[in-house]
């Protein structure tokens, strides 16, 4: 099934929020989980990830540090505080948008 | 198989392409380093489920995306960003401040026409202030040390040989026209220099010794030489935030606090009489060092909601350019005025807070928190000292008195906080 650009970017923020706050990821992990997770509803194009964890980062919803692991370095990213409040905030959100579209169209039909 | 995965020009152009777009040069390894982290894993996922290493490259270069797009974002990211809430206060604080040496030069004869110096030195301090705010900050680190002993060696030989004597205080060195109290100049350059110095968590005991006795200390017995006690406390208190912003580790503060608490018993000793005086004044406000506290609070009760009016001759108040400048403002406009002032001050204060918050990098932090330290003090003490609270020290508000030379260095205090906050973006992640 493939989904709707717009629909996908407004909540790639809220999936890869949610999926940090579990653990600390680095970029090929965090797209892998999302695949995994979302039954390959969410392929995005890889590269334009990173940009918006680099900019969520400047939003300090993130914080971001190297480690070297296997012999690799690896760029890690961690969810800050007030990326966990954003993140309960667009959840929130979410769950009113959904709960509103599902009694448009008729849970269940 | 990194080495051999950036000889492909597919990744090469890909990862030049992206990075062509991106303004801060110093993001770009960063940028390229984890991009092509990414290409690598994909492409080794991609060959162990059977492709060649040419063509699992190629799929991953192209599952990445458009570069251009990439980098834009990237850029996006990366940008400078401009703290245009401070600079509205900052530029408020000024208009403020030409307004109180318009009212204050209209009152006193002596003070006329010294609201034209008041608005050259701004222009002054303002040029330096854009400077700052584009310069990188991180060049000055690597000055520090210098700028530390060059700073004590000044203050030692004028101290030795004498400066001129200003309003009865020798503390003044004269250039052309201009005089300028060196201890003022000091304290914030002295902490400045001290926020780049090395100074580490496990950093052993005579290290520590030596920071506290050199670092801490030595400056304490300059500023008492010259008998500026107050500034020989700021500076104190600075160290020792410094020190402890710096080292998170109570063990080195204490060690570091013991030479700086053994200079202060040492003048306290010498001179303890005088300062006691000095400091208990306020709470006597009949005695002659309660002078100050005693004419403030009589020109704050008469004052009302609404003040005397524009340029209301005080006689009474000591130094309405300078010390009484806040006092003086509120017995011409008023409580209500004031309080508008107190709260313009607050909103300063937290700005300068959030700023120093948002700061990702250890040296900016330290930095920051020598200019909100500086600021700061000199932004409250004054207030509380005209309501009457606090001891009368020789303090001029920051930006709203005529403060001559000293409003240059303050606008340059808050030049580099604009310049680390601008660069707050630009900064690669740590290495753990």
């Amino acid at each position: 099934m493939s989904i709707n650009k717009e629909l996908l970017k407004g909540s790639t923020v809220i999936l890869l929020l949610k999926v940090l706050s579990k653990k600390e990821m680095y970029g090929y992990e965090l797209i892998r989980e999302i695949e995994l997770s979302s039954d390959g509803v969410f392929l995005m194009k890889e590269g334009t990830l990173y940009p918006i964890l680099h900019t969520l980062e400047a939003e300090e919803m993130l914080e971001s540090y190297w480690r070297q692991h296997d012999g690799r370095k690896r760029k890690y990213y961690r969810i800050t505080d007030r990326g966990r409040s954003m993140l309960e905030e667009k959840t929130k959100e979410w769950v009113r948008f959904r709960t509103a579209v599902d009694s448009v169209i008729g849970e269940g039909s | 198989m990194r080495r051999r995965i950036e000889d492909y020009a597919v990744v090469r152009g890909f990862l030049e392409r992206v990075c062509r777009q991106v303004g801060a040069n110093s993001m770009h390894d960063d940028i390229r380093e984890e991009l092509l982290g990414h290409i690598e894993e994909r492409a080794e996922a991609l060959i162990s489920a059977g492709s060649t290493e040419e063509e699992a490259i190629g799929e991953a270069v192209r599952q990445m995306g458009e570069p251009e797009g990439i980098g834009r974002h990237f850029h996006a990211a990366h940008r400078p960003v401009t703290d245009w809430k401070l600079i509205i206060l900052v530029m408020l604080f000024a208009l403020l401040g030409v307004f109180a040496s318009i009212n204050a030069s209209y009152s006193e004869h002596m003070y006329s026409g010294i609201y034209a110096y008041k608005a050259v030195y701004l222009g002054l301090g303002f040029m330096v202030f854009v400077m700052l705010c584009f310069a990188d900050y991180q060049r000055l680190r690597k000055y520090s040390s210098t700028l530390f002993l060059v700073t004590l060696s000044i203050m030692a030989w004028i101290g030795i040989t004498g400066g001129t004597t200003v309003n009865g205080s020798g503390l003044y060195v004269n250039f052309g026209p201009v005089s300028i109290n060196y201890h003022m100049v000091a304290l914030p350059v002295l902490l400045i220099a001290l926020a780049g110095l090395s100074l580490e968590h496990k950093q052993g005991i005579i290290k520590s010794v030596l920071h506290g006795m050199y670092r801490g200390a030595l400056p304490v017995v300059l500023f008492c030489l010259g008998s500026s006690y107050a500034f020989a406390v700021l500076y104190v208190l600075g160290f020792l935030l410094l020190t402890w912003i710096m080292t998170r580790s109570g063990r080195i503060l204490a060690i570091a606090s013991m030479p700086v608490v053994a200079a202060c018993a040492i003048a306290f000793w010498i001179n303890g009489d005088y300062i006691l005086k000095r400091l208990s004044g306020f709470l006597y406000p009949d005695s002659l060092d309660g002078y100050f506290t005693k004419v403030s609070a009589e020109a704050v009760r008469t004052a009302g909601w609404f003040g005397h009016g524009f340029a209301e001759p005080n006689a009474t108040l000591p130094n309405i350019l300078n010390d009484s400048t806040f006092v003086y403002l509120i017995y011409c406009f008023g409580w209500s005025f004031g309080m508008m002032l107190m709260m313009l001050v607050g909103l300063f204060l937290a700005r300068m807070w959030r700023i120093a918050v948002s700061l990702k990098e250890s040296y900016a932090h330290h930095l920051a928190a020598v200019v909100i330290y500086v600021l700061g003090i000199r932004l409250i003490w004054p207030i509380l000292m005209g309501l009457g609270l606090v001891p009368a020290l020789g303090l001029d508000l920051p930006f709203l008195s005529f403060s001559g030379a000293n409003q240059v260095l303050d606008l340059a205090l808050l030049g580099l906080l604009v310049s680390m906050y601008r660069r707050k973006n630009m900064l690669p992640a740590r290495v753990v």
